[in-house]
């Protein structure tokens, strides 16, 4: 691919002029006020560990939090003891709703250990509803046409199964990365968006997802690398009369099933 | 009733030429609250309509003529809330580069009043015994409201007035589209603005709309008085002063 | 450039006025979302406090705005991102078309960007014959309109449903329908399409974040997911002033964002992008480039009075707020930015002399500065702006606005600072005055504020006469004044007896 390579002369006149309109004579490092790596890796440490230190109570108080807040955005929150009983209730739904764009249904699923945990397949048996899953074995990533093929089917399909790195409980927030084999399409292009998560991965505020993603200690957790979202709703518009109508480029519904185990 | 103070009536220029009957409602209710009142004579403008169309040296002349006219007074007061914010908020502006003016200009600014506000917030008035019998709406200025914040004082006068009741409209606190000198310039937008106003005062059933500024009273009343004749534009003076009828 | 002549304004804003229909859907989303965007704002912890605090947020980012730029473009490019910094309109326009070139693009799909219009992007890659489709519902319609957006949320807010369908059936060939939800799904179809036939996928950038290096975009939609998820190349424009020193800074900037726009907690969907895809990704761009626009923004950066003008979140909450917006809609402002911000960024990106009416058609009611999530004080800048267009400024290139305004106001501050001459000028006034009884025999030569008192005999009048005048004549008012009585309302006064009222007698 041929690249475009950006003059840097450009950048230095602009940021001097920057300087010269905020009457500053040298760059300078960023002011150490603006930037407290210092100070906050402690309290990083202490909420990360809180987090993995809830008590019962605690827990149930951020479910029903999310409750709270998913009802008004659309969100369905299913509580199921088992990923069987996930899995039933998802398989059902599957079978239940029209295809959006093909005339059978078809399902694509992430490579991650709670949506393998479903089997999905097994519930799915002699209904015809095939299930994608994104799993890509080459250290190296998919082909170009495999990555096609994958698009074509989340496109395609009536469900994408996902998990999350977390919830915000308080604003009823989904935050997901990009990970190998776990496609940003499957949230995205499918009619409907599952998403599995265990009730541990419940969390208070989007501060609280900040201070993970800086100061974890578990460098997988944090980012944001190159695309982190955060979905709040299935897709939404209002821009024809104010009517609001879901559905407007991604999914028109969204089910968050939360694993109590 | 007796207070200690001698005020000097600010009546703006738009009271000064146009709106005789609020004045003397001023003056009248001041009077009966125990105040004496002197009219500084050579009074004007406090220089708004310049400064508002971005004619600083105007306004700042003008403002010059203002300060000496009334830095001997004790207390300076107003029928209107633009005017006062004009002084309170945009003298110290106006003179930021000149420091003596500037200081006579915050001495200006700390003692001069709204009227409404100096009943209330500074004699503690809040009935002043007057009579009305009808329904009133209140119009909040937008520099009454959003520059000096008073939105409490005039309610409260004009809720303990005998006889009265008092209903909002929704909202009170919209702009009526006066402006000063944008009225004149953009006529048609004005004019849209003032009769959504005047729309939401007869919506409310009342049988005067009363306000702090006679410049919105005199945007609203036009076309009020095309669309309901019966309802009365009244400064608020004038209804303390219980003549509301004229 | 051309000096836009006042009647175009206000011909435009006339034409707003009388539309009975625009004015229904502009008073149902002030209504909707401009009376809870407060509430909404204030709930926020430290209440009223939020906003200043996003504020300040603002000010001490734009201070070091050259350190947080340069390590944003570090952090991009160490992410195997490209940055380019764009002085002007021509050179982002340029660059992008660049881009698109060496990566052999066909199609763009574009999500909503107010910079992007601000630089005319779509006609730039359509005349170099790259196929652009906007893909925000509101931005669709009228592209496929060909008009311009009208709201910075709401960007077809004028259009009705019967337009849109009558717009559909024309250009998707679908059956005319006014339904909404059916309208929606055709544009649904339609655009799937688009996005998986895109080479080049188009964002704006809500606010970048220099401590991580990533861009935050924000949407309800989703159509900015599908931008910058499926086409090869990702291209994201950003004004230099919307970033962000530290991650944490994200959250109060946002909170205002959503709330004041659109009040919502969250947006539907936030992305933080931090560059292109990794290797062992399945989807997502595998180019990624930010454009970093001054196009002016550096000279508002260098002026105090208007620096603060830059910590806009660009969530028009002030055009939901302001009743001029309310009456004239977006499209009289002739601007990518309409509204009260719109009034003071468009004279000061294109030209004071330019959109001189922008700068004077307001009120000053401070109702925008009163929803501004960031306290942006508008009314104070358009004072600034005004002054400029009053004696010229040569620093912003403005010209006098008006010979005749300024002699009005050099007279007026004379008759102002002399008593005699201001009673001398009344007397005329008043002598004068009855000449031209009847306003409508001579429309435009009586402003209309003045034709109240002339059509309403209750209150006032020009008499010529001066109430301080009188008052120190006469030293004590009329006894009738000081006389508290039950008033009827019904009764109806002339002028003679308002005059019998309170005129001394000689």
């Amino acid at each position: 691919m041929p690249l475009v390579t950006e003059p840097l002369n450009n950048e230095s006149q602009f940021l001097s002029r920057i300087r010269q309109a905020l009457g500053k004579k040298h760059p300078c490092e960023i002011p150490p006020h603006l930037h407290p790596e210092e100070t906050k890796h402690h309290t990083g440490n202490s909420m990360g560990k809180k987090r993995l230190n809830r008590t019962v109570e605690e827990t149930a108080e951020l479910i029903e939090q999310l409750k709270t807040a998913a009802a008004p955005l659309n969100i369905g929150v299913i509580q199921c003891n088992t990923a069987e009983d996930a899995a039933h209730s998802i398989a059902n739904m599957a079978r239940s709703k029209p295809p959006e764009w093909n005339q059978k249904a078809s399902l694509v699923a992430w490579a991650h250990p709670l949506v393998d945990a479903l089997c999905i397949e097994n519930f799915l048996k002699d209904t015809g509803i095939v299930c994608h899953r994104e799993w890509c074995e080459q250290e190296s990533g998919p082909s170009s046409e495999q990555r096609q093929e994958m698009i074509i089917q989340a496109s395609r399909a009536l469900m994408g199964i996902t998990s999350a790195d977390f919830c915000i409980a308080g604003t009823a927030t989904l935050v997901i990365t990009a990970r190998r084999g776990q496609s940003r399409s499957a949230s995205l292009l499918p009619s409907i968006h599952v998403v599995v998560i265990k009730a541990s991965q419940l969390i208070k505020d989007i501060k609280e997802l900040h201070t993970i993603l800086q100061w974890d200690e578990d460098p997988a957790l944090r980012g944001p690398d190159r695309s982190l979202t955060l979905i709040s709703g299935p897709s939404k518009t209002a821009d024809i009369e104010a009517t609001m109508i879901h559905g407007a480029h991604g999914p028109r519904e969204l089910y968050i099933y939360l694993l109590n185990a | 009733m007796n207070h200690p103070y001698t005020v000097s009536l600010f009546a703006t220029c738009l009271v000064d030429t146009l709106y005789p009957g609020t004045g003397h409602a001023v003056t009248s209710v001041l009077h009966k609250c125990g105040i004496n009142i002197d009219c500084p004579p050579d009074q004007t403008c406090c220089g708004q309509p310049a400064f508002n169309a971005g004619y600083q040296k105007e306004a700042r002349r003008v403002a010059r003529h203002f300060i000496e006219v009334f830095e001997n007074s004790k207390a300076i007061v107003s029928p209107s809330g633009s005017c006062v914010h004009m002084v309170r908020h945009h003298y110290p502006l106006l003179f930021k580069d000149e420091p003596s003016w500037h200081a006579r200009a915050t001495q200006v600014a700390a003692k001069t009043f709204e009227f409404t506000e100096f009943l209330v917030n500074r004699l503690n008035i809040t009935d002043v015994g007057a009579h009305f019998n009808g329904t009133v709406t209140y119009h909040d200025a937008c520099h009454m409201n959003r520059g000096l914040g008073i939105t409490e004082a005039p309610r409260q006068l004009i809720q303990n007035i005998k006889g009265l009741t008092f209903k909002e409209m929704t909202p009170s606190d919209k702009c009526c589209g006066f402006g000063g000198l944008f009225s004149v310039k953009y006529p048609e937008i004005s004019q849209s603005l003032a009769r959504d106003k005047a729309m939401r005062i007869v919506e409310t059933g009342a049988d005067a709309v009363v306000s702090s500024d006679v410049g919105c009273l005199m945007n609203i009343e036009g076309i009020l008085h095309e669309m309901k004749p019966s309802i009365r534009c009244l400064h608020i003076a004038q209804l303390l002063a219980g003549d509301g009828h004229d | 450039m051309t000096e836009k002549s006042p009647l175009t304004y206000r011909q435009m804003a006339s034409d707003a006025i009388n539309d009975p229909r625009l004015q229904g859907s502009i008073a149902n989303i002030q209504e909707l979302i401009g009376n809870n965007a407060g509430p909404a704002l204030d709930q926020l912890p430290g209440g009223r406090n939020a906003r200043k605090q996003g504020k300040d947020l603002r000010q001490e980012t734009l201070a070091h705005l050259d350190v947080h730029l340069a390590a944003l473009a570090q952090k991009i490019r160490d992410n195997g991102g490209h940055v380019y910094f764009a002085e002007d309109a021509t050179a982002a326009c340029d660059h992008c078309i660049k881009v698109a070139k060496a990566n052999g693009v066909k199609l763009a799909v574009k999500g909503k960007s107010m910079v992007t219009e601000e630089i005319g992007l779509n006609h730039a890659l359509e005349n170099a014959g790259i196929e652009t489709v906007e893909t925000d519902l509101g931005e669709y319609i009228i592209q496929l309109a060909g008009e311009k957006p009208s709201h910075i949320i709401a960007p077809a807010i004028h259009k009705s449903k019967e337009e849109i369908g009558q717009l559909f059936a024309d250009k998707l060939g679908i059956d005319y329908t006014d339904d909404p939800p059916t309208l929606t799904l055709a544009a649904r179809k339609a655009l799937r399409k688009k996005f998986l036939a895109a080479d080049m996928g188009i964002s704006s950038c809500n606010m970048a974040c220099a401590e991580t290096g990533h861009i935050t975009t924000v949407s309800n939609e989703g159509n900015i997911r599908m931008a910058t998820t499926l086409p090869r190349v990702h291209v994201a424009f950003m004004g230099m002033e919307r970033i962000t020193a530290r991650l944490t800074d994200h959250e109060l900037l946002l909170a205002l964002l959503t709330r004041a726009a659109a009040v919502q907690k969250m947006a539907t969907y936030m992305s933080y992008i931090g560059g292109p895809r990794k290797k062992e990704h399945n989807d997502g761009p595998e180019n990624f480039h930010l454009i970093i626009l001054d196009n002016g923004r550096s000279k508002i950066l260098a002026d105090p009075a208007f620096r603060p003008i830059l910590n806009c979140l660009r969530c028009g909450a002030c055009l939901n707020a302001c009743p001029v917006y309310g009456k004239i809609g977006g499209h009289s402002y002739d601007s990518p930015y309409p509204g009260p911000i719109g009034a003071v960024i468009s004279p000061l990106l294109f030209g004071i002399n330019k959109h001189s009416d922008l700068c004077r058609g307001e009120t000053l009611c401070g109702a925008c500065e009163q929803a501004c999530p960031v306290q942006m004080e508008i009314p104070r800048m358009l004072l600034e702006l005004r002054t400029k267009l009053a004696d010229g400024d040569p620093q912003w290139q403005v010209k006098p606005h008006s010979y005749m305004d300024k002699l009005t106001m050099v007279i007026w501050s004379l008759a102002n600072r002399h008593r005699l001459l201001f009673k001398c000028l009344l007397s005329l006034a008043g002598t004068l005055a009855p000449l031209f009884p009847e306003t409508r025999f001579f429309p435009g030569t009586i402003p209309p504020p003045l034709q109240g008192f002339r059509k309403n005999k209750g209150m006032g009048r020009i008499t010529g006469k001066s109430f301080v005048t009188r008052f120190n004549h006469q030293k004590k008012p009329c006894s009738h004044a000081i006389q508290y009585k039950t008033v009827k309302i019904q009764e109806s006064c002339t002028p003679e007896k308002k005059e019998g009222c309170h005129a001394p007698r000689h």
